[in-house]
């Protein structure tokens, strides 16, 4: 698989690169004095990357928690749980190599919380593909390491997070009422497709493929107790949230070609569409724009904001340099920053 | 012309009325927001709007689905004061780009169809015509026969070629030469690619992926500058832009690690290039997608659609109450902005 930004560009080369590509957007001379207001927000960042030396892709990028640590410093993140990324292909093969794997990058985790508890929480990773060693390593990483929920790329390279072979990892998780973020990657489909880099666009395809797969079959419903987390203000969801409602199998949307504007609900999604999806949690990482953040307020509540910023991957400027123009009232956008944060992981609060 | 879209809002709106003082404008904001009745004169362009030919029609669609006919698009028109709707042949990929005689015919057959439609209410419709892709000998000759003797008022292509390519794909290239030559009007309508068909038992390939490859088409042509080097071709893209308008700010900041992006294709920003594109807002009227549209769109490349008769026409008008956008800017949604692409259709 290739990511171009995962071993390549620098920071300096991908903020050169939002200069250069966009200045009706980001008008270069507020960027200095908008990210200058993150220090006191002390944020709470719920999409924030570990990038162990033991993953192989991850190798040449000499992470270390310390990493994390200065670059939180630089822009008032308080607190930051730890993900990982890139990982679909490792975690997601089926193999005894990827239990392995995931059970090093769930203690690498621990152990950068346990050195940093006020400044670190982490997501486990899951080897999805074995139910045995999945449910194994939900007790392991929820009881022994203490994890903050857990961490799913949006799929395993030709199923989706509905399909029913995952449904008793998600009855664990429900009954623990544990956190679940959504870290996108590209699905087998979907590689190299009309000449545009991979992470252009299917990336939010793909985290809107997966939220519609698991409202769709019911998994939404029956998880009542799930925190799902949505990644860059919900990639698609939103905006599609409409013509979603009006598909749902079976929902009746248009009996007799006769339009029922109150349809999207159905035996697997009892409550309805837009009930499941307001109830979802958005990191607004690299999604700050106006046009992401204006589709989200209007959408769900401003208790289901959250911030987040897909370091080291995407630079933290590309997230806050944006927020302060949004000019969210300011109970939301301490809801964003922290306070939303604080309700799911009361241990953040201060 | 120019549009107010600084106070989209309904917040904003109760807000003014509350201020008494401002009962005025908030009165003229507020007209134009019916279901019923459109904000412009002469009623509403309606530019995405399907035929289906009777010959083309695909097994008896969904249950108790009343069939279509021009008959059942005047009524339905009629309903929602539309005086004019603009004709495409809605997704048949498998029986139009299948890159055989037969696809090649079921176009023609298509295309005669839709101008008879045409010519029986000339006043009520107009045609955009379509093209066999992915034969671009086909497509050139269908080009001059749609335009030259059925007197289409553009052309109708898919989002991808049903051979995954998209249409900034180079082998598109004599296409959209011989469009700005005759600077086109073309309809954009989405077509799952083959490689994103039946993904996932309980997701239809007709919902998600029709928006995604909206998103797909139009980046296809932005990172291959066809907007650029073809500047006279108008490009209308359906359902509120589908995903793009949401996910414009991480496409601008990935172009420049799209392999061999040129920087002469941007000379005003991604963004820039990326509001060229003309958008209707076909079953996508809802307060989500129109929030992020304003945002995005230039005032003057927002239209007004349906995507009837495959969607009922109340999917979305029903939403437009609930805006809060002025009557002015409904105006312009509903007529003025298709008036300039159509100008047969000028009151």
């Amino acid at each position: 698989m290739s990511f171009p930004y995962a071993s390549g560009l620098s920071r300096r080369d991908l903020l050169t690169a939002i200069a250069a590509t966009g200045a009706t957007l980001l008008p270069a001379g507020e960027l200095t004095a908008q990210a200058k207001k993150g220090p006191n927000a002390r944020r709470i960042d719920v999409h924030h990357h570990m990038l162990p030396p033991f993953q192989e892709n991850m190798t040449a990028r000499h992470y270390t928690p310390q990493v994390s640590l200065d670059e939180m410093d630089r822009f008032g993140t308080e607190s930051a749980v730890l993900s990982l990324t890139i990982a679909a292909e490792y975690l997601y093969d089926g193999t005894e190599k990827s239990i392995k794997f995931a059970r090093q990058a769930n203690e690498y985790g621990a152990k950068a919380m346990q050195m940093n508890p006020k400044r670190f929480g982490f997501f486990a990773s899951l080897p999805a593909k074995s139910v045995d060693a999945t449910m194994k390593e939900i007790d392991y990483a929820f009881d022994t390491l203490k994890c903050d929920g857990v961490s799913l790329f949006t799929n395993t390279g030709d199923k989706w997070w509905g399909d029913p072979m995952f449904l008793p990892m998600f009855d664990e998780l429900n009954r623990r009422k544990s956190a679940v973020f959504f870290h996108p990657t590209v699905a087998n489909c979907c590689h190299n497709l009309a000449g545009v880099g991979d992470g252009v666009v299917e990336f939010d395809f793909d985290t809107t493929r997966t939220v519609v797969s698991l409202l769709f079959n019911g998994v939404l419903a029956r998880c009542q107790d799930i925190k799902w987390i949505i990644n860059h203000s919900g990639a698609a969801i939103p905006t599609l949230a409409g013509r979603i409602k009006d598909r749902v199998p079976d929902a009746g949307s248009n009996p007799n070609g006769k339009y029922n504007p109150e349809a999207g609900t159905s035996g697997k999604v009892p409550k309805g569409a837009w009930y499941e999806l307001k109830r979802l949690y958005y990191e607004c990482a690299h999604a700050t724009y106006a046009m992401p953040i204006a589709a989200l307020r209007e959408f769900a509540p401003s208790t289901q904001y959250l911030f987040g910023t897909d370091f080291p991957i995407e630079p933290t400027e590309s997230t806050v340099y944006n927020l302060p123009m949004r000019k969210l009232p300011s109970d939301v956008q301490h809801a964003l920053d922290r306070g939303n944060a604080e309700r799911l992981w009361p241990k953040f609060k201060t | 012309m120019k549009i107010d879209f600084s106070d989209p809002s309904r917040r904003d709106l109760l807000k003014a009325l509350a201020a008494g003082g401002g009962a005025a404008l908030a009165a003229e904001n507020l007209l134009g927001q019916f279901v019923n009745k459109s904000a412009a004169k002469g009623g509403r362009i309606d530019v995405h709007h399907h035929t289906a030919p009777p010959a083309l029609r695909q097994g008896p669609g969904r249950a108790g689905r009343r069939e279509w006919t021009p008959e059942y698009s005047l009524e339905e028109m009629d309903k929602y004061d539309i005086s004019v709707a603009i004709l495409t042949m809605t997704q048949m990929g498998n029986l139009l780009y299948d890159n055989t005689e037969k696809g090649r015919r079921n176009v023609r057959m298509g295309n005669d169809y839709g101008a008879k439609v045409m010519a029986d209410h000339p006043k009520r419709f107009g045609l955009m015509t379509g093209v066999p892709l992915p034969d671009i000998d086909g497509v050139m000759k269908e080009i001059e026969y749609g335009f030259d003797t059925l007197k289409a008022d553009g052309i109708g292509i898919y989002t991808n070629d049903n051979q995954n390519r998209w249409p900034g794909d180079p082998y598109f290239a004599p296409m959209w030469k011989e469009l700005n030559r005759r600077k086109a009007v073309v309809y954009m309508h989405p077509l799952a690619p083959p490689c994103c068909v039946d993904l996932n038992d309980s997701v239809p390939s007709a919902m998600n992926e029709y928006d995604f490859d909206i998103t797909r088409a139009c980046t296809s042509i932005l990172v291959n500058g066809v907007l650029h080097d073809y500047p006279d071709v108008k490009i209308i893209i359906p359902h509120s832009g589908g995903t793009m308008p949401m996910i414009a700010g991480r496409i601008k900041d990935r172009y420049a690690i799209v392999k061999n992006h040129r920087d002469e294709y941007i000379p005003n920003g991604v963004i820039a290039e990326l509001q060229k594109f003309y958008i209707d807002i076909a079953h996508a009227s809802f307060p989500y997608p129109m929030a992020a549209l304003v945002k995005f769109a230039l005032p003057d490349h927002i239209m007004f659609g349906t995507d009837f008769s495959p969607e009922p026409m109340e999917s979305t008008v029903n939403e437009i109450p609930k805006l809060g956008l002025s009557a002015k800017t409904w105006e312009a949604i509903d007529r003025k902005n298709a008036e300039r692409l159509f100008p047969r259709f000028k009151v």
